[in-house]
C-alpha cells in the first residue's frame, strides 16, 4: 500500500498579521470580533490556535486545551465520513 | 609516533570517507533522524538568523513526530502516514486556504512544546487513527486520541508529554469519567505491549470494512468487548489457562495464542500449538497473534510453531514478528520481560462489504 504524508497546514505567528490582512479580516480581528468558536471568548494574536475555513467563512479557535480538543474532536467527526 | 602518522596517512583518508557514507546511508534509510538532527543545528542557528526557525520549527515536529510513526510500522502492519508541515502565508507565498481544513498558529522558539504537541495531537486524531477511528464513538476515539498522542510525546519529549499530561490529558480525564475508565484499560493493554500491534491493528481492519447497513451502535459495543477482552488478557497472572484468549465479536474475531511453555518447547514438539492455530484458521478468525517469551530460543521455536502453521494453510499471511519489552503478572507482581510477537493474518476469511444478513450467518 502507498504511503501517504498528512499535510498540515500552518502559519507562523510572525506571519499572522498577514494572514489576516491577505484574507481580508485584518481590522475586525484587531477590534476584537472574532469569538473562539467553542468558548466563545475574544480571539486575539496572544490566543489564537487555529484558523478554520468553513462554509464561505472563517471560523477562529482559542488555544485553551478543552477547545483543542473539542476542535480535534469536531474536526476528526468531521472527516469520518470523508474518503480516506 | 612516526607508525601512527604513516598508518592515517595511509588509512585516514578511506576510513573517513567509509565513515561519512555510512552516516549518508543511515539518513538516507532514517530520513526523520535527519529531520531531528538538523532540527537541533537550525535552532541554534536561529540565534542568529531568525528565520532559520521555521525551518526548525518544521524539522523537530516532522523528525519527532515521523520517528514515531516509523517504529510505529515495524510493530504493525499498517502502513501510517507520516506528518508534514507547510507554511502558508510567509512573505508573499500564496496562501493555503482549502475548506474545511484549518491553519494551525506556530509560535515562536519558547513555545517548542506547545508547538509539538498542538501538531501531534492534531496529526493523531485526523491521519495517525483515521481508519482505526472510522466506526467508534466520540468518546472511544477522543480517548485514543489522547493516549497515542501519550505515547509520541513520551517517546519523542518528555518535557512535552508533561505538558500534555497536565494541561491536556488530566482535565479530559477529571471531565469526563468514561474516558477516565478507558484509559485506565489501555493502560493495562498498553503494559503488555498490545496497545498499538494489537488494539490498533484490529481496529484498522475494523476501519477498512463497510457496513452497508451501518449497524454503528452495535460497532461500539464490539469496540468496548474487545477492549475489555484485551485489558483482561493483559492482566492475567503467568500461567492462568482460565482467561479467554479469543475474541469472537460480529465484525471483529483475533486470537491469541501463547507459546511460552519450557517443557514443550524442550520437547521440541510444535504439533499442540500448531494444531491450535490452524483451529483459529479453520474458524475464520481474522488475525492469530502468538505472544511469548522474547528469549532466544523461544523466538526460535515460536518462529518454528508460525513456519508449520503457514506451510499448511494457504490463506494464512506472517504479517509481522517483533522483539519488545513488555509486562506480565506473576504472583501478583508485574515484571518487565523480553517479549515476542507474531501476527498471523488469515486473509482467507476477511470479507470487506456486510450486508445485515452477512453478519449474522457468515462472521458468528
Amino acid at each position: 500500500m502507498d504511503r501517504e504524508n498528512k499535510e498540515i497546514n500552518t502559519v507562523h505567528e510572525r506571519d499572522l498579521e498577514n494572514l489576516l490582512k491577505r484574507l481580508g479580516v485584518k481590522e475586525k480581528f484587531d477590534a476584537g470580533e472574532f469569538m473562539c468558536k467553542f468558548c466563545k471568548e475574544a480571539i486575539t494574536k496572544e490566543n489564537l490556535y487555529s484558523i478554520l475555513p468553513e462554509s464561505g467563512g472563517i471560523n477562529f479557535i482559542c488555544d485553551k486545551p478543552v477547545c483543542v480538543v473539542a476542535f480535534t474532536e469536531y474536526t476528526a467527526e468531521k472527516s469520518k465520513n470523508q474518503p480516506d | 609516533m612516526s607508525f601512527i602518522i604513516a598508518l592515517y596517512q595511509i588509512f585516514g583518508f578511506p576510513i573517513g570517507v567509509g565513515i561519512t557514507l555510512l552516516v549518508v546511508w543511515y539518513f538516507i534509510k532514517n530520513p526523520e533522524k535527519f529531520e531531528k538532527w538538523m532540527s537541533m543545528i537550525a535552532w541554534a542557528v536561529s540565534h542568529i538568523w531568525k528565520n532559520v526557525d521555521y525551518y526548525a520549527t518544521k524539522a523537530e515536529i516532522q523528525g519527532r513526530v515521523n520517528s514515531f510513526v516509523s517504529n510505529l510500522e515495524a510493530n504493525t502492519t499498517t502502513n501510517f502516514p507520516r506528518i508534514s508541515l507547510r507554511w502558508t502565508a510567509r512573505g508573499n507565498d500564496e496562501i493555503v486556504w482549502e475548506e474545511g481544513k484549518a491553519i494551525i498558529v506556530m509560535r515562536d522558539r519558547n513555545h517548542r512544546n506547545k508547538n509539538l504537541i498542538h501538531a501531534a495531537y492534531l496529526f493523531t486524531a485526523e491521519a495517525l487513527l483515521k481508519k482505526s477511528a472510522k466506526h467508534l464513538s466520540r468518546t472511544q476515539k477522543t480517548s485514543l486520541d489522547l493516549f497515542s498522542t501519550k505515547l509520541i510525546l513520551e517517546k519523542e519529549s518528555k518535557s512535552a508529554v508533561e505538558q500534555f499530561m497536565s494541561e491536556y490529558y488530566v482535565p479530559e480525564i477529571d471531565k469526563n469519567e468514561d474516558i477516565r475508565g478507558l484509559t485506565q484499560q489501555y493502560v493495562h493493554i498498553e503494559r503488555l505491549g498490545a496497545f498499538f500491534p494489537i488494539l490498533i491493528q484490529e481496529l484498522t481492519y475494523l476501519g477498512s470494512k463497510v457496513f452497508l447497513t451501518k449497524p454503528s451502535a452495535e460497532i461500539i459495543e464490539e469496540v468496548k468487548s474487545l477492549v475489555s477482552f484485551l485489558e483482561k488478557f493483559a492482566q492475567r497472572e503467568v500461567g492462568d489457562t482460565t482467561i479467554q484468549d479469543t475474541f469472537v465479536g460480529k465484525y471483529m474475531r483475533c486470537a491469541i495464542r501463547i507459546v511460552a511453555s519450557k517443557a514443550v518447547r524442550e520437547r521440541g514438539d510444535i504439533t499442540s500449538h500448531k494444531e491450535r492455530i490452524n483451529y483459529c484458521v479453520k474458524g475464520k478468525f481474522e488475525n492469530i497473534y502468538i505472544i511469548g517469551s522474547g528469549e532466544k530460543k523461544n523466538i526460535k521455536f515460536m518462529d518454528e510453531v508460525a513456519g508449520g502453521c503457514l506451510s499448511e494453510n494457504e490463506g494464512l499471511e506472517k504479517a509481522r514478528g517483533h522483539q519488545f519489552k513488555g509486562q506480565i503478572k506473576i504472583r501478583g507482581n508485574l515484571t518487565n520481560v523480553s517479549t515476542y510477537l507474531i501476527h498471523l493474518h488469515n486473509s482467507s476469511a476477511v470479507k470487506y462489504l456486510y450486508e445485515a444478513n452477512d453478519i449474522d450467518t457468515e462472521v458468528r
